[in-house]
């Protein structure tokens, strides 16, 4: 119970605090909030680390599904913790060095790339079978968002001189105002989220 | 312990009164009047006919000494015992108990657990006061009776035990009980292996509530006969057997019953046997009637083992059998045999697989035989006595219609389901993926004739504020996407450092995060300038934070460089002073993919910044909409968005040139997703409209 | 300081919506997305298999902290649920804190006796950057079959390809993002998702009043800031 109060008291305290500097501005207090979230985040992603690879060696351990992937992810980790450290200890920087920059150049960047090459493919699939599927309101709405957005911006083609000016008046704000009321409404979620824990109504860290 | 004597019940010693009967137990009874139940022991009345307690007749119990095996010691039946029970029960009376002269021991209390039975001739019985009391005679072999000729072989030599129920008081009165003719089973169940058919193990002794079926404790393994063989109906076994009555004796009721003539032989307290079989007396051979009485105790340590027997008999009277035999047990009849001979450690021969041809059985096997009368249509259908009304008809449909949408009533409507596997959508995806192949590879390296990118519309105001800087000054670039964004964004960065550069405006990049420094340095530090003209800060921690320090730190004091060359050492840093970089920068440019980027640096440098120095971005096509209000309130001067503003940074593209063909494939790609929609919504129209029709 | 005043009006209206959440009877109003979250619970009973939460590649120390809380509430409540503790359900994080803070769930939940040890081998740190975490979830997916795939908290477009994973394995797909960048990608999947302030609304098990109200309350603040912000603007112009 106790417990439950301090943890409650400080998650509320450090909201708190976060939220002064927009009346009283307090750059040092931002500032050692911040450092304080950095060495926290510090000591989070080496938690993390050790459970992670706690997890894939187990998994390979015990030769659980899909465990040829986790020797593969367990490998690469280690190797890029080896060299990381080492170019540090011999270079000072452990990050710019050029084992971790040929590491970045030749594997990070390439396999996000790919990745994110797939996503053309996979949204247009998705939206085929959307569109296959029982017409609704909703894809009638999206489709016709979708064609002005593409046939504005496919540029290098006469389409775009079908429209004019008047859609640049009509379809543009339009997508825009949509997208600054989500944006707005995640604002308001986010207020009202971070107001109900800091005043106690909401207690992520349990009853 | 002292015993009752009027009930036999134990007490100990210091008891005074019985609690069951009531009699005094330390100056005794007196004079004991009245009629002692041989099955619930209770003492009735002189005159009473049938047992106050348990309502057996006592003519019968009393001089038969017939003891039914109830469901519970003393306990009358049951009123609610099914006719078939009972059925069952006359089928297998059991015979009364012996009550040996020799059994002077006392018995175990009312409610002591039973007494075991007779073990098999190499056992030790139980010995001591809770000796059992056996109803077989020494002399008598508890062997099975021998079925007449012709009939089906009976049980091996199965001993045959019975323990009496504990309950029973010991007989003080000459009890001449019949000796029974030997028990023999169901002779349809003679080839079943010689296991009781309760199914008793020789250790166990049988509940006595567990009435009316024998109790055929089984033998040792080295004495019993394979299982399907029958009992011999040897002489042995004819001799073994005592006769069926005593003579002299006047026969009992129950004798007559079953239509036997002859006297029963003589009998002794070693009585006999379990049951009373089933078959008429003019059944029997005249061996059994006339057997001498076995000599063998029926403590079986000492019985000669039984011979096994050589030849079963074929039954010849089956049909008399069956018809007092209800139809349940028919049922278990075995086959019978052909020739009349049994096998000889042979396996029953398999029957022929049958199996169903026609109706929703079809390739099952062992199907029951469909009875003709449920098979053929015995007459009309039957017909609804009313029409359903409405209400019920109306939910019959929505259910209905709710079944065939599957689960999703259950689980809700708008839940998105698995997409099916399948051939089809395998096919469809491969199709699908290859088209779009076709089409990228095509833009890629064909150039098409309705593709004029002279139709573009360059970024102006954003070349137009890149042009704005003046020579010699500090421009900050900071990079702020990661590999995932690098294919549209690189362009932006290379674009706008040559553009720079061309111009002699010194570029410093910096990055909020590991990931935008090094994809920075994958592309800074390959430029020939680098360290004169550009200039990499690498990575500043702190997030929004680090953009104030930053701003606010003097230029003199940055350390070094993201490669760890001190930042004197370079000549970019030639002037660098103890002013502060915000006092220094005439532009900065924020090349980002994430709007969290975008807001934390328009909101620090913002507020840091003199006002006349321009912001302005180069972001992501898809976060072109969070942009935009920066735009339109100022903080930002200029927005260059997406893939197309990047490759027209230079100005105009020729023909045939990279870009040239980017923005081909770009465009040609955005007209297949065009085609693709009109495709799919007049699939989807034109199937709704059949589903409609 | 006009941030200052605004702000502290919003703590003011919200509990003004607590208090008048308790006196005031409203209806319940919740969203397909999080009303299923039982629904699954009880599906996944059924097949044996678990739910595969993804709480998103933000962490709880940057700007999306409320999204991926959020999308923890949605596994709160599932492990809320006595039943869960049968068939644990499985967690994919991209951030060191969003871990932490899911072993943290987990272990407040062993307390249910359908759940004696935290099956704390559950939660798995997927990957480090957006995309390298969708990468994982997709093997993930793909290494083993799960009832229902829940995707909450901070996504791009690159959710797609997890949620396309777990729809061809033959999970029912659950989203809830507040980026409208991530659910335009998801929307093709699930037309039905809860984007923006919807998905920011995932209720623990036991709801405290005033949740819905607060955000009605604050909703009309700025429709009445908009209307003056554009009398005003139309005023000077």
């Amino acid at each position: 119970m106790i417990r439950r109060v301090v943890f409650t008291g400080v998650l509320s305290l450090a909201i708190l605090l976060a939220l002064v500097p927009y009346l009283w501005p307090q750059p040092a207090l931002r500032q050692a909030l911040t450092e304080l979230g950095s060495t926290l985040l510090a000591y989070a992603t080496l938690v993390a680390f050790l459970a992670f690879l706690d997890a894939h060696l187990r998994r390979i351990r015990l030769q659980g599904e899909g465990w040829p992937y986790s020797l593969v992810i367990v490998l690469s980790a280690l190797a890029v913790l080896i060299l990381a450290a080492g170019e540090g200890w011999i270079r000072g920087s452990g990050l710019a060095g050029p084992w971790m920059m040929w590491i970045y150049q030749y594997g990070v960047l390439p396999l996000e790339a790919s990745l994110g090459a797939l996503l053309p493919f996979f949204m247009i699939l998705a939206l085929w079978r959307r569109l296959r599927a029982r017409p609704s309101v909703e894809a009638l709405l999206f489709t016709a968002g979708v064609l002005s957005v593409l046939i504005l911006r496919s540029g290098g083609t006469s389409l775009p001189l079908l429209w004019g000016p008047l859609s640049h008046a009509v379809v543009e704000p339009l997508i825009t105002g949509g997208v600054r009321g989500i944006l707005l409404g995640v604002a308001l979620g986010v207020v009202v989220m971070m107001l109900r824990i800091a005043l106690g109504l909401d207690r992520p860290m349990g009853r | 312990m002292r015993r009752c004597p009027v009930c036999g019940a134990l007490y100990p010693e210091e008891a005074q009164i019985c609690t069951r009967c009531g009699a005094d137990l330390v100056d005794g009874p007196g004079e004991i009047e009245g009629t002692l139940c041989a099955v619930c022991g209770y003492r009735n009345p002189p005159e009473a006919v049938f047992c106050e307690q348990c309502g057996v007749r006592l003519k019968e119990a009393e001089e038969e000494g017939e003891v039914r095996r109830e469901e519970a010691a003393g306990a009358p039946p049951e009123p609610g015992m099914p006719e078939w029970l009972l059925a069952v029960e006359d089928l297998f009376p059991e015979a009364p108990p012996a009550f040996p002269e020799t059994v002077e021991e006392e018995r175990p209390p009312f409610g002591a657990p039973p007494v075991e039975e007779a073990q098999g001739p190499g056992e030790a019985p139980p010995s001591g006061p809770e000796a059992p009391i056996l109803p077989f005679s020494e002399e008598m072999e508890p062997e099975a009776m021998p079925p007449e000729e012709g009939a089906p072989p009976g049980p091996p030599e199965a001993e045959t035990g019975m323990a009496v129920p504990p309950w029973m008081p010991p007989e003080t009165e000459a009890s001449p009980f019949p000796e029974l003719p030997p028990l023999f089973e169901v002779p349809e169940l003679g080839e079943t292996p010689p296991v009781s058919e309760a199914g008793f193990s020789g250790e166990e002794a049988p509940p006595p509530e567990t009435a009316p079926f024998t109790f055929f404790p089984l033998e040792e393994e080295a004495e019993r006969p394979p299982a399907i063989e029958a009992p011999s109906p040897g002489g042995e076994e004819v001799e073994a057997l005592p006769p069926p009555w005593p003579e002299g004796e006047e026969l009992p009721e129950w004798w007559k019953e079953l239509g036997l003539t002859e006297a029963p032989p003589p009998g002794s307290s070693e009585e006999v046997p379990a049951q009373a079989p089933p078959l008429r007396a003019e059944e029997l051979p005249e061996e059994v009637m006339t057997a001498p009485p076995a000599t063998a105790p029926f403590q079986l340590e000492e019985a000669p083992p039984p011979p096994p027997p050589e030849e079963v008999p074929p039954f010849t009277d089956l049909e008399a059998v069956l018809a007092e035999m209800p139809e349940w047990l028919q049922t278990l009849r075995p086959v019978a045999e052909e020739g009349g001979e049994a096998p000889v450690e042979t396996l029953l021969p398999l029957e022929p697989v049958v199996v169903e041809e026609q109706g929703p059985l079809a390739g099952l096997v062992d199907v029951l035989p469909r009875h003709p009368q449920l098979v053929e249509v015995q007459g009309p259908p039957a017909r609804l006595r009313a029409e359903p009304i409405p209400e019920l008809r109306t939910r019959a449909e929505a259910w209905g219609s709710l079944l065939a949408q599957g689960l999703t009533f259950l689980i809700g409507e708008r839940v998105a389901e698995p997409t099916p596997a399948g051939l089809a959508q395998a096919v469809e995806r491969g199709l699908l993926f290859a088209l779009i192949l076709v089409a990228l590879i095509l833009g890629l390296y064909w150039p098409l004739p309705f593709f004029r990118p002279a139709l573009l519309t360059p970024p102006t105001a954003f070349v137009a504020a890149l042009d704005e800087a003046p020579s010699g000054g500090l421009a900050l670039v900071a990079v702020e996407y990661g590999p995932d964004r690098a294919a549209e964004l690189d362009g932006f960065l290379r674009g706008v450092l040559q553009r720079l550069s061309d111009r002699g405006v010194r570029a410093l990049t910096v990055s909020l995060s590991p990931w935008g420094a090094a994809q920075a340095a994958s592309v800074v530090l390959a430029r020939p300038d680098y360290g004169e003209r550009v200039m990499h800060l690498g990575y500043v921690p702190g997030h929004e934070v680090a953009i104030a320090r930053l701003l606010s730190q003097p230029l003199r004091r940055f350390p070094a460089d993201y490669t760890g060359r001190p930042v004197q050492d370079l000549p970019i840093a030639r002037d660098f002073g103890e002013e502060p970089l915000a006092a220094r920068v005439s532009l900065v440019v924020l090349i980002t993919g994430s709007p969290e980027a975008l807001r934390g640096w328009l909101q620090q440098a913002r507020g840091i910044l003199p006002p006349e120095v321009p912001v302005i971005a180069a972001v992501s096509a898809g976060i072109a909409p969070y942009a935009a209000p920066y735009q339109e309130s100022g903080q930002l001067r200029a927005v260059a968005a997406g893939l197309r503003d990047a490759l027209l940074l230079a100005g105009e593209v020729a023909e045939g040139s990279p870009a040239f063909f980017d923005l081909q494939a770009q465009a040609l790609l955005q007209m297949l997703v065009v085609a693709l929609i009109g495709v799919g919504l007049g699939i989807s129209l034109f199937a709704a409209r059949r589903r409609e029709g | 300081m006009t941030m200052g005043v605004l702000l502290l009006i919003a703590a003011a209206l919200t509990l003004a919506a607590v208090y008048g959440g308790r006196r005031i009877r409203l209806s319940p109003r919740a969203l397909e997305s999080f009303r299923q979250i039982p629904f699954q619970v009880g599906r996944s009973l059924e097949t044996g298999q678990p739910l595969q939460f993804a709480l998103g590649s933000g962490g709880l120390l940057g700007g999306e902290a409320a999204f991926t809380l959020s999308a923890a509430r949605s596994l709160e409540r599932a492990l809320g649920d006595v039943r869960t503790g049968e068939v644990p359900p499985w967690v994919a994080v991209a951030d060191p804190v969003a871990l932490l803070y899911a072993r943290h769930l987990f272990q407040e939940a062993a307390r249910l006796p359908a759940m004696s040890s935290p099956p704390l081998d559950r939660i798995e740190w997927a990957g480090a950057s957006p995309m390298a975490y969708i990468a994982g979830l997709t093997l993930s997916l793909g290494l083993r079959p799960v009832a229902a795939n829940i995707l909450g908290g901070s996504f791009r477009e690159e959710a797609i390809l997890a949620g396309e994973a777990g729809q061809r394995e033959g999970a029912v797909s659950l989203f809830a993002m507040p980026d409208p960048s991530g659910a335009a990608a998801m929307w093709p999947l699930d037309p039905s998702l809860a984007v923006g302030e919807e998905a920011l609304t995932a209720a623990p098990r036991e709801d405290a009043p005033g949740r819905w109200l607060a955000h009605d309350l604050l909703r009309w603040l700025l429709i009445v800031l908009l209307i003056a912000a554009a009398l005003g603007a139309m005023g000077r112009g």
